[in-house]
């Protein structure tokens, strides 16, 4: 599918800021996305794609819906041409706000400052006294980039740091350049923190428009992660230097550079939305002001799924299914091994990973690897991409067993049809399956929670549900209770048609 | 002031020195002998003017300098004279040309020793660590510093309480411990996965043994760091038995495999680990490192006689540090009170 470029509008109602997501990527947030632009015919969007590398992309996985009226796309690691090299002595009055701001960045919960501080510098940005040349060339970026590096810096190389901060701060200036050139819009809408963040920080303080932002993981703490998992930040300490419990000092200056952007974002956000009660503490945690947060769950379109619950035979199917793309935080091992043993117990079950493996191919092949290894690789079917109004009746069980979730669309897809889960107890897992207040749970439990990497738990709850029928009428029934009740699609737009009306039109 | 004194006097001699060659015209031999000591006093002291005047980095072994410079004057006389004194001249009164460097001079570089962090880190001790990691009450970052203190420990100790840290409240702790044992994991099926193709390949039974032997290594250590449990850990101990058994069909008398199965046997708490212990004895493993096994073993069978003769018999450099204590304790070796 191609997502076919329309012509660029004249303006739009809402200026949509998306990362990695919608529409080049499928399921999770970009379904989301896909859901909320044609849950809103009224309303024109303008789509701005944020990637990393283009050939990290292939193919759009979504088609763009008619109102979306304006689209673009950047890649902020590609190469480009550096601004040619000249002698820049640098503004001493911005270059002071620069380092007021660095100020700010390691002070935690001060909110009304940065929002200022921010402001000041956004129009510096492109065009200003703050372009890209002044950071690369000036006198003033270098005494201050120094100046940092001795005050701060716990890795001996100032090589390595010179060339950290300019390849950590270089897509600052694609950012301001894509605000700068932007169609006008009435309101903006980021659906992450991190770079769609700051795009939308420096739009709203270019265009002095409202500012809302939806967070469906949390951008910062999944970056944290990635960052110390990753193997490309070096560290130059000798053996002396190092202490067992300090994270290497580049690897801390790219989780704070995203924290620094994550704050920028709350700061110019007017309306912060979570998914559920957990991640909205943490956004305050992170230094979101919280009178502006509040939670909106994802709802379903209900009625698509529910004729399926009629074409359910008598018997539970004996299947499990893990819904959702092949990749490591889904941590389908885990699935894998728990399958080993769900066979043990019940020889007729299989296990079905129904998702696309092309993401992250090396780890489907893992995954396949570690069916053969544990010789239950007829038993684990790999069914790639499925329609899941098809293959929902044929399973028994909905598994997830990630890692990392937010509010996953998966398990209330699969309560809609009548299906239990098993899941891991991340994101809002367990308010899904065992409801969030009193009123909530007294709905029942429409399935269970288990810990991570638990193999053994997970297919235990499994094979609890699969074999024992009357819990299984139990836990379907609940499901279906508490996703009409609390997590139909209706509820989530009319509670988005009203921020909508408050920051687009209104304001 | 001597210096210049000694300039002129060294002038003044030389044109001395020149009109005593004078009368040589006449043939007198004497005049050239009286030529060459007047003028090589000259010389002399000529050299003496000018190596003192001579910037410092050019006078470090005075003598040769001293030496070149009589030489100039001694063997080119006057011409060499007046040469050597225009030098000096032009050094003491012309303007230093500095080249435009653009190079500046900055004060030395502070190293600091210990440097900073090592001074203000925290030390973690085992006991301490685990308590934190367990404690869910202690902040997050503390929390998070102690896992990645972890990293550091054996797998053995580490893995145990990086599993507990799976089900921490906060997500950045569960995911990173989370990232520690997957990749642990991750690199021993990538071995094994390996090593399997190698197997196939294996033309040699050498060959074989060797991919064999590694194979039931990597599948016990996946038990034995802890990174299996349940029916995948009964699964890789079934892979150790398979291979282990595949590779002793090859070389039934190896030392090392019959230690890996007494250790394996030992961990499944099966009654024939002792025979294989003594059986890797007599195929070549060093006692000592079985010996604390053996005690372990004794120990657990309540035969609290046996573990004491086991742990009497142990030489300090046949055990582990971390075993000091239980040795101690045991073999009586510790007080005098017990000894007695």
């Amino acid at each position: 599918m191609k997502a076919e470029q329309p012509e660029k509008a004249k303006q739009a109602d809402i200026g949509l800021l998306l990362e990695g997501t919608f529409p080049y990527v499928a399921g999770g947030v970009s379904s989301w996305v896909n859901q909320m632009i044609r849950g809103f015919p009224e309303i024109s969007f303008a789509v701005v794609f944020i990637g990393s590398l283009e050939e990290e992309y292939g193919e759009a996985k979504y088609e763009l819906p008619d109102n979306v009226v304006h689209f673009e796309r950047h890649y902020l690691y590609s190469k480009r041409r550096a601004p040619e090299i000249k002698k820049i002595e640098g503004d001493a009055a911005t270059f002071a706000v620069v380092e007021e701001m660095h100020r700010y960045f390691r002070a935690p919960n001060a909110h009304a400052e940065g929002r200022e501080l921010f402001k000041r510098l956004a129009p510096e940005l492109a065009g200003g006294k703050l372009n890209h040349e002044d950071f690369l060339y000036s006198h003033r970026s270098w005494d201050f980039i120094s100046a940092q590096y001795r005050e701060f810096s716990s890795d001996p190389s100032f090589v390595d740091y010179f060339w950290t901060v300019r390849t950590m701060h270089g897509p600052v200036w694609i950012l301001a350049d894509i605000a700068k050139n932007l169609i006008p819009c009435k309101a903006y809408h980021t659906v992450s923190t991190g770079y769609a963040g700051l795009l939308g920080a420096l739009l709203k303080h270019r265009t002095g428009k409202q500012l809302i932002l939806s967070e469906h993981g949390i951008y910062t703490k999944e970056r944290r992660i990635d960052l110390f998992n990753a193997h490309w930040i070096p560290d130059n300490r000798v053996i002396f230097q190092r202490d067992p419990t300090e994270i290497a000092y580049f690897r801390q200056m790219w989780m704070r550079f995203f924290e620094g952007i994550g704050k920028i974002c709350y700061d110019a956000s007017d309306s912060i939305i979570a998914l559920y009660e957990g991640n909205r503490l943490r956004q305050i945690e992170d230094g979101a002001n919280p009178a502006l947060t509040s939670n909106i769950p994802n709802g379903i379109d209900v009625a698509r799924y529910a004729p399926l619950r009629a074409k359910r035979t008598a018997e539970t199917p004996q299947v499990l299914a893990l819904i959702g793309r092949v990749v490591p935080i889904k941590d389908i091992m885990t699935f894998v091994r728990a399958m080993r043993t769900v066979v043990n117990r019940l020889p007729n079950a299989e296990g079905w990973i129904i998702g696309p493996e092309d993401e992250d191919a090396d780890y489907a092949q893992e995954c396949r690897n570690l069916a053969v290894g544990l010789g239950i690789e007829e038993k684990v079917k790999f069914l790639g991409f499925q329609n899941l109004t098809e293959v929902l009746p044929q399973v028994g069980v909905v598994a997830l067993s990630s890692i990392s979730e937010a509010l996953p669309l998966v398990l209330l897809e699969g309560f809609a049809a009548g299906v239990p889960a098993v899941a891991t107890d991340v994101g809002a897992c367990r308010q899904l399956i065992q409801g969030l207040d009193a009123e909530d749970q007294a709905l029942g439990s429409a399935g269970s929670v288990v810990g991570i990497a638990d193999p053994r738990s997970l297919a235990m709850a499994a094979i609890e549900l699969l074999s024992d029928r009357e819990k299984w009428q139990a836990a379907s029934l609940a499901g279906i209770r508490r996703v009409e009740t609390y997590y139909n699609q209706e509820q989530m737009f009319a509670r988005y048609r009203a921020i909508y009306e408050a920051h687009a039109w209104q304001a | 002031m001597i210096i210049a004194i000694v300039g002129l006097l060294a002038l003044a001699l030389e044109i001395f020195a020149v009109f005593w060659l004078m009368p040589l015209r006449e043939g007198s031999p004497y005049n050239l002998l009286g030529f060459l000591v007047v003028h090589g006093l000259a010389s002399l002291l000529l050299a003496a003017f000018v190596s003192a005047a001579l910037p410092p980095r050019l006078r470090k072994s005075p003598a040769a300098v001293i030496l070149l410079l009589f030489g100039f004057s001694f063997f080119i006389p006057v011409l060499g004279l007046i040469g050597q004194v225009i030098a000096v001249l032009v050094a003491r009164f012309l303007p230093r040309i500095v080249p435009d460097l653009p190079y500046a001079e900055i004060p030395p570089i502070e190293f600091e020793f210990p440097p900073r962090e090592i001074r203000e880190r925290t030390k973690y001790g085992q006991g301490g660590l685990t308590s934190r990691l367990k404690d869910s009450g202690v902040p997050k970052e503390a929390r998070f510093k102690s896992l990645l203190a972890l990293q550091g420990m054996p797998p053995k100790i580490a893995n145990p309480l990086l599993q507990d840290m799976l089900g921490d409240p906060a997500d950045e702790v569960r995911l990173v411990a989370y990232g520690i044992l997957d990749n642990q994991e991750k690199l021993i099926n990538q071995h094994i996965h390996d090593e399997i193709n190698k197997l196939r390949e294996a033309d040699t039974t050498e060959m074989q043994l060797i991919a064999l032997r590694r194979l039931a290594e990597l599948y016990w250590e996946l038990v034995y760091g802890g990174l299996v449990h349940g029916d995948v850990r009964d699964h890789a101990m079934g892979e150790t038995d398979r291979y282990l058994n595949q590779a002793m069909q090859i070389a039934p008398d190896d030392a090392g495999l019959w230690f890996l199965r007494a250790k394996m046997l030992l961990y499944k708490r099966d009654p024939a680990v002792e025979a294989a212990f003594h059986r890797a004895v007599a195929s070549g493993i060093e006692e000592g490192r079985v010996l604390a096994y053996l005690g372990q073993i004794a120990f657990e069978r309540r035969d609290y006689v046996e573990v004491r003769r086991i742990f009497s018999a142990l030489s300090e450099a046949q055990y582990a540090p971390r075993l000091k204590q239980a040795v101690k304790y045991w073999s009586g070796r510790a007080t005098g009170s017990m000894a007695a």
